[in-house]
């Protein structure tokens, strides 16, 4: 009797261990199904909202007029003209044309990697800190809020210049063979920028390189305006003769070493590094064939030295 | 049998229970190996194109070009053999990822040229390769600022 009691009581628990796992795999199972069965149904409102309605009120004119419904086709129109008015507004927008301030760094990086194959600036080398030396050396002299963005490259010439840049932004290019046939210092490097800076403040090469047809289009909007994007094509052959052909002019070199000079006369330690700069080029250019076209690009380091002797003793 | 059966059944439900054990533990050792990427921000492009690159450096291939104002998320990398070098972020971009230097991005999105004056823009009919070149010259570009007065 009591063996008969246990196997019952043994039969029960495991008909309910069996039952309470297939309970636990059943509740799984509708969960799987139930997630997989969920679909957003659309409701009423969505349907509506998307129809583009035109209804022709003419057939029901006097229908609409007792109604007062007239008043909401008036609104209707309106709204529609203003919503008009928007598109044009923003489709007019995008034919906005930069102010002069903002135009000039874009063409001059517009030039350098177009002729990128030519200048060879996209090559591998050490970090010079010179971005310090010219920030240091520029501070130093009064030139506060400037960007100044350096440009190294593996070519011989164009051997530096300075390209116009936006407001307060100076974009220097200068070439690692001929720093390193000078064996030129940081401060020597510098006070080199420091001379196409003055150059560039000056304007002298964003003279030469502007085409006057944009001075018509200067912070406005030239829809529906004939504007001929053949000008920028006319800018970047300019910026490339005055950098591989025509270069400064005596007077211009004059003004720079003259502008220079009145810097840094105070302070002995900058007016030898730069007199020893000049001198370097001067040797170098009358000893390296590869730099004698410098002189036609920057005339002359010899007359420059004199310029400074000549300064000096006054 | 009856005896038997309620065996067969704890041992069925213990090793269940002994395999969820085993793989959470085992997916906890993983992260522990693995580099830990922390969400900082979402940045923006601050210059005209700028590239991200497979590796933290200026000369390491590029993977893609950035417009101005194009965002990226950046990450930051802790974690066995993480160095990345102080101005480098790592980001990523749709399904690439890569890295950008810091100077070239911004937490604020730029004023930029090109959604200014779109139509301008298209006046200068940029070819995918001014593209990269352009990317290329940021990288190249050695940037400095003068304090202010």
């Amino acid at each position: 009797m009591i063996n008969l009691l246990w196997r019952r009581r043994e039969l029960g628990k495991t008909v309910f261990a069996i039952l309470l796992t297939l309970l636990l795999y059943a509740y799984a199972a509708a969960s799987a199904a139930i997630a997989a069965l969920a679909v957003e149904t659309p409701t009423p409102a969505t349907a509506l909202a998307t129809t583009a309605e035109t209804i022709d009120f003419k057939a029901i004119k006097g229908i609409i007029k007792n109604d007062m419904l007239e008043e909401v086709v008036e609104k209707k129109n309106e709204e529609a003209i203003i919503k008009q008015k928007d598109l044009l507004k923003k489709k007019v927008d995008t034919y906005n044309f930069p102010t002069s301030e903002e135009f000039w760094t874009l063409i001059s990086e517009y030039w350098l990697i177009k002729n990128a194959q030519k200048l060879r600036w996209d090559f591998e080398h050490p970090d010079f800190g010179l971005n310090l030396a010219v920030r240091d050396l520029f501070e130093s002299l009064g030139h506060y809020e400037i960007k100044v963005k350096i440009l190294l490259a593996d070519i011989a010439s164009p051997t530096h210049f300075a390209l116009p840049a936006n407001k307060d932004e100076y974009i220097f290019f200068i070439s690692l063979p001929f720093m390193r046939a000078m064996d030129l210092s940081k401060l020597e490097i510098a006070l080199l920028i420091l001379e196409d800076f003055h150059r560039a403040k000056a304007g002298f090469m964003q003279q030469y390189v502007y085409e006057k047809e944009l001075d018509e289009f200067w912070g406005k909007n030239f829809y529906n305006k004939k504007f001929k994007a053949e000008v920028f094509q006319k800018m970047l052959k300019n910026y490339s003769y005055f950098i591989f052909e025509k270069g400064f002019s005596f007077q211009q070199q004059f003004e720079t070493t003259k502008t220079i000079s009145a810097q840094i006369r105070t302070n002995p330690n900058l007016w030898k590094s730069y007199n020893n700069l000049l001198f370097k080029i001067d040797t170098l250019i009358k000893s390296n064939p590869t730099f004698k076209e410098y002189t036609k690009i920057y005339p002359s380091p010899e007359i420059q030295l004199q310029w400074l002797k000549a300064s000096e003793k006054q | 049998m009856f005896r038997s059966l309620t065996l067969l059944l704890f041992f069925l439900l213990s090793s269940i229970v002994i395999n969820i054990i085993n793989s959470s533990s085992a997916s906890s050792n993983d992260n522990k190996n693995e580099l830990q990427k922390k969400f900082i921000g979402t940045f923006y492009a601050s210059h005209f194109f700028i590239n991200i690159h497979q590796h933290p450096s200026s000369f390491a291939p590029s993977l893609h070009t950035l417009a101005c104002g194009d965002s990226v998320k950046v990450y930051e990398i802790s974690g066995k053999g993480a160095a990345i070098p102080e101005d480098w972020h790592s980001v990523d971009i749709e399904t690439t990822q890569g890295y950008v230097q810091k100077a070239l991005l911004s937490t604020e999105r730029p004023s930029c040229m090109q959604k200014n004056y779109p139509k301008f823009f298209d006046h200068l009919h940029l070819e995918p390769t001014d593209l990269y070149y352009w990317g290329k010259l940021y990288d190249q570009l050695i940037m400095e600022k003068t304090r202010v007065r």
